[in-house]
């Protein structure tokens, strides 16, 4: 009920919008025309795979980052002095804005469909790599501790002591690589030739076809949604064995 | 901690050899990637560019627009936040158009942007409060929301007014959540504003990066990819700094600022 109220605003914006806006705009075309240009795009086939591609690219480069950042900070982590080693170019890569990396990278790797995963990966990677590397700083020596003394194999003690006590931390690197992601997956895109959301919205923006580029703002705008809810159910679901106040 | 161990001699000798090692590689041309540089020619592509004077004016574009962008998203975004936080009904009445507005990529936004305003700074601009908005937003309502009952038991014992209750009480009580969220709100600013250049306005580093990438210069373009690394990591150690500083009653703020 109070999630209905707090739409209020959006809605009524929406429907007064929808009454008084001009029907053929280049700026503010009415609610009703944007789905009319989404269909037009749904029917010439481009909808779709945009959607899919976008997707693709955003799930599958969120997926590598993860694996990878986790392996590589369990790594660098495990070390103080690998960990001191490498921290400025950590430092650096930290700072760097991301959205810089594509045209670097784009250049020498091209901007196809796995490069931009690649070049995606690039970009959000540091904040899990980071959080995985403090997180481990603070794994409790006693859990190490114990695990020795109750003889777990190293596998074992990576499963069940070192990546449980690192949910937390990764955790909260990939809340922040999905929002970097987010921006970057439709930058490779509108930078590159793909073909997924990034790209319509700017063909159609280059077309001056507002109504097409309202309806795509809107299929991003839920699917940014949808991405956020995803993040916090995975969440829940990582951190399901932690007490609610010590996530 | 000593200065040995401050100025992380290892950690720079890394940094050292991982360089060498990169200029040996292309030089020896066992990296064969026709626009990957070697570092010795970014060097040089940043002495082109500093001495055209093109890198600094850039420089100084970026961040230009990310400091008036934060500046806005500041101003707006803790008046905003305050209203959320303190007057219930309207909590009520936006907290889920904050949720769906906020989550938007703000790239999407940009097409849009693009149709309404134009190719033009002021494009720019707007986009960047957008996106840095939220944070302060979101961590102001939660600061002044959790301002302790007893506060307002003091403002009214003092007979404050309105408004001096919440300059004198609500704000500097919430000041550390509102600090968090202007950092935010301004590393956003800056990663916006360096993508509206390279879709947007034509100036800056963002479109310094892409200009070069055009033009088949890698190693101008690495150079203000290198320069823009180097901006966000002045901006941050800024940041950092300013928040401490700011922070009233020297307050332990490693753990506000996390």
């Amino acid at each position: 009920m109070s999630r209905l109220t707090g739409l209020l605003p959006l809605a009524l914006l929406l429907v007064v919008w929808q009454l008084v806006g001009p029907e053929r705009s280049v700026t503010f075309p009415r609610p009703s025309t944007w789905l009319a240009g989404l269909q037009a795009m749904y029917a010439d086939g481009t909808l779709l795979p945009a959607v899919g591609t976008t997707l693709l690219t955003f799930v599958a480069s969120l997926i590598v980052a993860t694996a990878v950042g986790a392996a590589v900070g369990i790594v660098m982590g495990a070390s103080q002095r690998i960990d001191r080693a490498f921290t400025p170019i950590l430092d650096f890569f930290r700072s760097l804005p991301p959205p810089a990396i594509v045209p670097v990278a784009g250049l020498i790797l091209g901007l196809t469909l796995v490069t931009n995963v690649v070049i995606v990966v690039i970009g959000i990677v540091w904040p899990i790599l980071l959080n995985t590397i403090s997180g481990m700083h603070d794994v409790p020596r006693v859990r190490l501790d114990m695990a020795r003394s109750l003889g777990l194999t190293p596998l074992e003690r990576l499963t069940k002591v070192v990546l449980p006590s690192l949910a937390p931390r990764i955790m909260l690197g990939v809340r922040t690589a999905a929002s970097i992601s987010l921006i970057l997956t439709l930058l490779v895109d509108m930078l590159g030739t793909g073909d997924g959301l990034g790209r319509q919205l700017l063909l159609h923006q280059q077309r001056f076809q507002a109504n097409a580029v309202w309806g795509l703002l809107l299929v991003t705008g839920f699917f940014g949604y949808a991405a956020n809810t995803l993040i916090v159910v995975g969440e829940r679901y990582a951190l399901r064995h932690w007490p609610e106040g010590r996530r | 901690m000593g200065v040995v161990w401050r100025l992380n001699p290892t950690g720079w000798m890394v940094v050292i050899l991982a360089i060498g090692v990169w200029e040996v590689l292309v030089r020896a041309q066992i990296l064969r990637y026709a626009y990957l540089p070697a570092p010795s020619g970014v060097l040089s592509g940043f002495g082109d560019l500093l001495a055209s004077g093109a890198l600094l004016v850039d420089l100084l574009h970026t961040l230009g627009v990310a400091v008036l962008a934060s500046a806005l998203a500041i101003a707006i975004g803790v008046a905003l936040g305050a209203a959320i936080g303190l007057i219930p009904l309207f909590a009520a009445l936006t907290n889920a158009s904050v949720d769906v507005l906020r989550t938007i990529p703000t790239l999407a936004l940009i097409p849009v942007a693009l149709l309404i305003f134009g190719p033009e700074f002021r494009t720019e601009v707007i986009v960047a409060v957008y996106a840095a908005i939220w944070p302060v937003v979101i961590n102001t309502a939660g600061g002044v929301r959790a301002v302790h009952p007893r506060l307002y038991d003091v403002a009214r014992t003092f007979q404050l007014s309105g408004p001096e209750r919440l300059r004198k009480i609500v704000l500097p009580a919430a000041m550390p959540a509102i600090l968090v969220g202007g950092r935010l709100a301004v590393v956003s600013a800056l990663v916006v504003a360096v993508v509206a250049e390279m879709l947007v306005n034509p100036e800056g580093i963002g479109w310094g990066l892409i200009r070069t990438e055009q033009a088949l210069r890698p190693e101008r373009t690495w150079a203000y990819a290198v320069t823009s690394g180097a901006l966000g990591f002045a901006v941050n150690a800024f940041l950092v700094f300013a928040v401490r500083r700011a922070l009233p009653g020297g307050q332990d703020n490693r753990a506000v600022s996390r």
